[in-house]
C-alpha cells in the first residue's frame, strides 16, 4: 500500500481548567487524548461519536484550526509544523504548510453561521482563490463551473445571497467553495446534521459523486451513524477523547466488537411498523466528564459487558487502560481478522459472549 | 367507541394580516383515550405550530377552526381557562426543555409549585409528590437533585425534569414537540423509553410532534404526514410504513438513511415551500414525481381512502390528486388498491 494521505499519529488536544483569582491549572480536560489513524487517498473515514466526545476537536486539531498538545500529524509522509516536529512559527512559513492548507478544506454543519450574509454565492465561492491569488483569468467562469457541479444553477444563484437559499442550496454553496481550490481532502464536520431529511440525502448523494468523480477523500465528523452508513469505508467510533473501535464499515456496524459501538447502534430509533421495545441495550447514565476520565477502560461505568464478567475480570476493566488493539487479552487475533482494532479487555473473545449483535 | 379526548376540525393558524402566512392550513383529527398519535414531517410544515395552536400557546397569530377538549371549546377560550387545560388536562413537553423552568428558582420548587397549583396538596405533601415524579421519570436521587438548579442538569436530566413538570397535573394527555431533538442518541433512546413507559402505566394519551420518523415509529400507533401545512396522508404506523398512499410519504420514507442497510438516496427534489407563497393546487405539486399539468397544480387535491390492513384498520387517507380519474397515474401509485374513492371534508373546504 502506497503512503497514506493523512497520517495521526498519538494525537492530543487537552485544555486547561482553571479556577480561582489566579486562575491556576486545575486540570485538564481532554478532548482528545491519544488518537491515532491513517487516511488512504480516496477513501472516507467516519469518526463517529456522542456530544463531547472530542471528535470536532480532532478534526479542527487535524486541520490546524487548534494546536495538538501533543502528537503529530502528517501528510504525505511529511510532518505538519504546529505538530511536534514544527512548532507554531514552523507554520508560518513551511512548504508542506502551506500545500496542506491547499489540498485540504472543510465543509462545516451549519452553513447559515458559515457563509458571510452579506456576499453573494460568487463572492463567497471565489473568496480562497481571491486569497490564494488563483485564477485571476477566468474567476466568474470558473465558479459558475463550481456552482453547476454541486447542482446549483448559476444562471440563479451566481447573484444571489445566502438568506435567498434553502438550507440545502447553501450546503452546496459551501461545498463548491471547498472545492475552489481543488483539495484532495475534504474533512466534513457534520455536513448534513442541520438539513431537513428529504434535502439531507440530496447532500450525501453529492458528497458520493464527488468522490468518485475527483477521487477525494474524506474525513466525515458525525453523530449520525446512519449518515455514517450511508458514505465511510471505515469507521472510528469515539469515546471520551478516544477510539474505542476501528474498522471496516461492514465489520464495525453489522457486527459491533466494543461494548459502546453496540450500544450506540442500538439506541438509533429505527423506522419500524412493529417496534420491539425489548430490542435494545440501555446505556445507563451519560458520558463522564472529559476532565476526570474513570479510570481504566473510560467505558467501564456504563458497559453492559462488564456486568456479567466475574469478579476478578470485572477488576481488571476499572485497573487497566485496554489498548486499542488488533489482538484480545490472551495476545491471540480476534476472529474475523479483519483488521479491525478495538480497545476491550474482553471483547468479543474470552468471555464466552457470543450474542454480539443486538438485533439478532 | 367513546368520546373522542380531542377533536380538532378544520384548524387554522396565521400570522399576520395583510399578507397572512397560513402556518396551518385546516386539519382535523379526533385523538381518544390511551391513543398516541404521531405528527411527522420537515422544517416549515406546520406541526410544531399546530400543537400549540391547541392550548393557546400562539401569542402573535390568529388561530381559527374548532378544538374541543373533553367536549369542551378552546379556540377562543379564555387564558385563563386555557391555563388550566394546560395545567391538568393538557402537559406539554418542549424541545428546549430547559426553557420550561425558571433559570433562578430550583427544579424541585418548580416542580412543587406546578403540582400545588393543579392538587389541593399541602407543602410537605407536594415536595413527596415532586420527589416521585423526579423519580418516575427517572432522575437517579431525586430527593438529592430537588435543590438543584435547572442548569445543573444535563440535556437528558432537564427533559426529563420537564415531563415531570408536564406530569405534574396529572394529565391526561401529554404533548410533546420535539422532545428528543438535538439530544445525543443513547439519552434520546432512554427519553422515547420513558415515553413509552409512561403512557402505558398511566393510560395516558400521548401527541408527538417530530421529524424524526424513526422516534415517532418507535412510540405512536398512529401516525399523520404533514406537508407545507396540511395533512397530507394519515393512517396506522403499519399502513403508513409498508403502504405509504401519498407521493410525498413515499418519498419521504425513501430518503430517510437507513443506519442498517446502505442505500441508493433518493433525495426529493427542491425544497419544502415558503408558507407565505405556497404552491397552487396540492402544495408537494412542484416536488412530486407524478404531479400532472393541469391537475395537481389547480384545484386542492381530494382525500381519498383506502381500506388495508384488515376491518379494524384506523382510517387510511391521502390527499391527493393521483387517485382520481383526471389524474392519468404512473408509477408513484399503486391504484389497484383503491377501494373506494370519496372526497372528504377537508378537500371540499379545500376546493372553496
Amino acid at each position: 500500500m502506497s503512503d497514506p494521505l493523512l497520517s495521526v499519529r498519538d494525537l492530543k488536544r487537552h485544555y486547561p481548567v482553571r479556577s480561582g483569582i489566579l486562575k491556576r491549572k486545575r486540570g485538564a480536560v481532554r478532548a482528545v487524548d491519544g488518537v491515532s489513524f491513517d487516511l488512504q487517498a480516496g477513501e472516507t473515514l467516519a469518526v463517529v461519536g456522542e456530544s463531547g466526545c472530542g471528535k470536532s476537536t480532532l478534526a479542527e486539531t487535524v486541520i490546524g484550526l487548534d494546536e495538538p498538545t501533543a502528537g503529530e500529524v502528517l501528510f504525505e509522509g511529511e510532518p505538519l509544523a504546529g505538530t511536534q516536529s514544527g512548532g507554531v512559527l514552523g507554520s508560518l512559513a513551511g512548504g508542506v504548510d502551506k500545500a496542506f492548507r491547499r489540498r485540504v478544506q472543510m465543509v462545516f454543519q451549519d452553513p447559515f453561521s458559515t457563509l458571510n450574509e452579506r456576499m453573494s454565492v460568487g463572492r463567497i465561492v471565489a473568496e480562497p482563490l481571491v486569497i490564494h491569488g488563483e485564477r485571476e483569468d477566468d474567476r466568474a467562469g470558473y465558479v459558475r463551473e463550481l456552482l453547476e457541479t454541486v447542482g446549483l444553477d448559476p444562471d440563479r444563484h451566481y447573484d444571489a445571497f445566502p438568506h435567498e437559499l434553502s438550507g440545502g442550496q447553501r450546503q452546496r454553496v459551501g461545498i463548491a467553495r471547498a472545492l475552489a481550490l481543488e483539495p484532495d481532502l475534504l474533512v466534513l464536520d457534520e455536513p448534513v446534521s442541520a438539513l431537513d431529511v428529504s434535502v439531507r440525502a440530496g447532500i450525501l448523494e453529492l458528497l458520493r459523486d464527488l468522490q468518485a468523480e475527483r477521487g477525494l477523500t474524506y474525513l466525515l465528523i458525525s453523530h449520525d451513524v446512519s449518515v455514517v452508513r450511508q458514505v465511510a469505508d471505515r469507521v472510528a467510533v469515539m469515546y471520551l477523547g478516544e477510539f474505542v473501535e476501528l474498522g471496516d464499515l461492514g465489520d464495525v456496524l453489522d457486527d459491533p466488537a466494543h461494548p459502546y459501538t453496540e450500544a450506540l447502534l442500538s439506541s438509533v430509533p429505527r423506522v419500524c411498523a412493529a417496534p420491539d421495545p425489548d430490542d435494545r441495550i440501555r446505556l445507563p447514565g451519560s458520558p463522564p466528564d472529559p476532565s476526570e476520565p474513570p479510570a481504566g477502560c473510560r467505558f467501564h461505568p456504563r458497559c453492559h459487558l462488564r456486568e456479567r464478567l466475574d469478579d476478578e475480570d470485572a477488576a481488571r476493566c476499572v485497573a487497566e487502560d485496554p489498548a486499542l488493539t488488533e489482538r484480545d487479552a490472551g495476545g491471540e487475533p480476534r476472529p474475523g481478522g479483519d483488521g479491525r482494532t478495538v480497545a476491550c479487555h474482553f471483547r468479543p473473545a474470552a468471555v464466552g459472549i457470543t450474542d454480539r449483535n443486538p438485533r439478532e | 367507541m367513546s368520546e373522542p379526548l380531542l377533536r380538532v376540525e378544520n384548524l387554522r393558524t396565521q400570522f399576520g394580516r395583510r399578507d397572512p402566512l397560513v402556518a396551518v392550513d385546516g386539519i382535523s383529527y379526533d385523538l381518544r383515550a390511551g391513543e398516541t398519535l404521531g405528527i411527522v414531517g420537515e422544517s416549515g410544515a406546520g406541526k410544531s405550530v399546530s400543537v400549540r395552536s391547541l392550548v393557546g400557546l400562539i401569542d402573535d397569530g390568529e388561530v381559527a377552526g374548532s378544538v374541543e377538549w373533553r367536549g369542551e371549546e378552546l379556540v377562543g377560550a379564555k387564558p385563563r381557562e386555557l391555563r388550566a387545560v394546560r395545567g391538568s388536562g393538557i402537559g406539554m413537553v418542549f424541545q428546549n426543555a430547559e426553557a420550561a423552568f425558571d433559570p433562578i428558582e430550583t427544579v424541585g420548587r418548580q416542580i412543587v409549585e406546578a403540582v400545588r397549583a393543579n392538587r389541593d396538596l399541602s407543602k410537605r405533601d407536594a415536595r413527596t409528590e415532586a420527589i416521585d415524579l423526579l423519580e418516575e421519570v427517572g432522575i437517579g436521587d431525586p430527593a438529592g437533585r430537588f435543590d438543584d438548579y435547572p442548569h445543573e442538569y444535563s440535556g437528558g436530566m432537564a427533559q426529563r425534569a420537564g415531563i415531570a413538570m408536564a406530569l405534574a397535573g396529572e394529565p391526561d394527555l401529554l404533548i410533546a414537540d420535539e422532545p428528543t431533538t438535538g439530544l445525543d442518541v443513547s439519552v434520546q433512546a432512554g427519553i422515547v423509553d420513558l415515553f413509552r413507559d409512561l403512557v402505558a402505566e398511566r393510560d395516558m394519551s400521548l401527541l408527538l410532534i417530530s421529524h424524526d420518523l424513526g422516534v415517532v415509529s418507535q412510540l405512536c400507533e398512529r401516525i399523520m404526514v404533514m406537508y407545507a401545512g396540511r395533512i397530507v396522508e394519515r393512517g396506522s404506523r403499519k399502513q403508513l410504513l409498508d403502504s405509504p398512499r401519498h407521493p410525498y410519504t413515499g418519498a419521504f420514507l425513501r430518503s430517510v438513511p437507513d443506519v442498517d442497510v446502505r442505500k441508493d438516496l433518493e433525495p426529493i427534489g427542491g425544497s419544502p415551500p415558503s408558507l407565505d407563497d405556497p404552491p397552487a393546487g396540492c402544495r408537494f405539486h412542484p416536488r412530486c414525481p407524478a404531479a400532472e399539468a393541469g391537475v395537481c397544480d389547480g384545484a386542492a387535491p381530494p382525500t381519498v381512502s383506502f381500506e388495508d390492513g384488515g376491518e379494524d384498520a384506523e382510517r387510511h387517507e391521502a390527499t391527493c390528486h393521483g387517485y382520481t380519474d383526471a389524474h392519468p397515474g404512473g408509477d408513484a401509485f399503486d391504484r389497484e388498491a383503491v377501494e373506494w374513492i370519496e372526497p372528504a371534508d377537508g378537500a371540499e373546504r379545500g376546493e372553496r
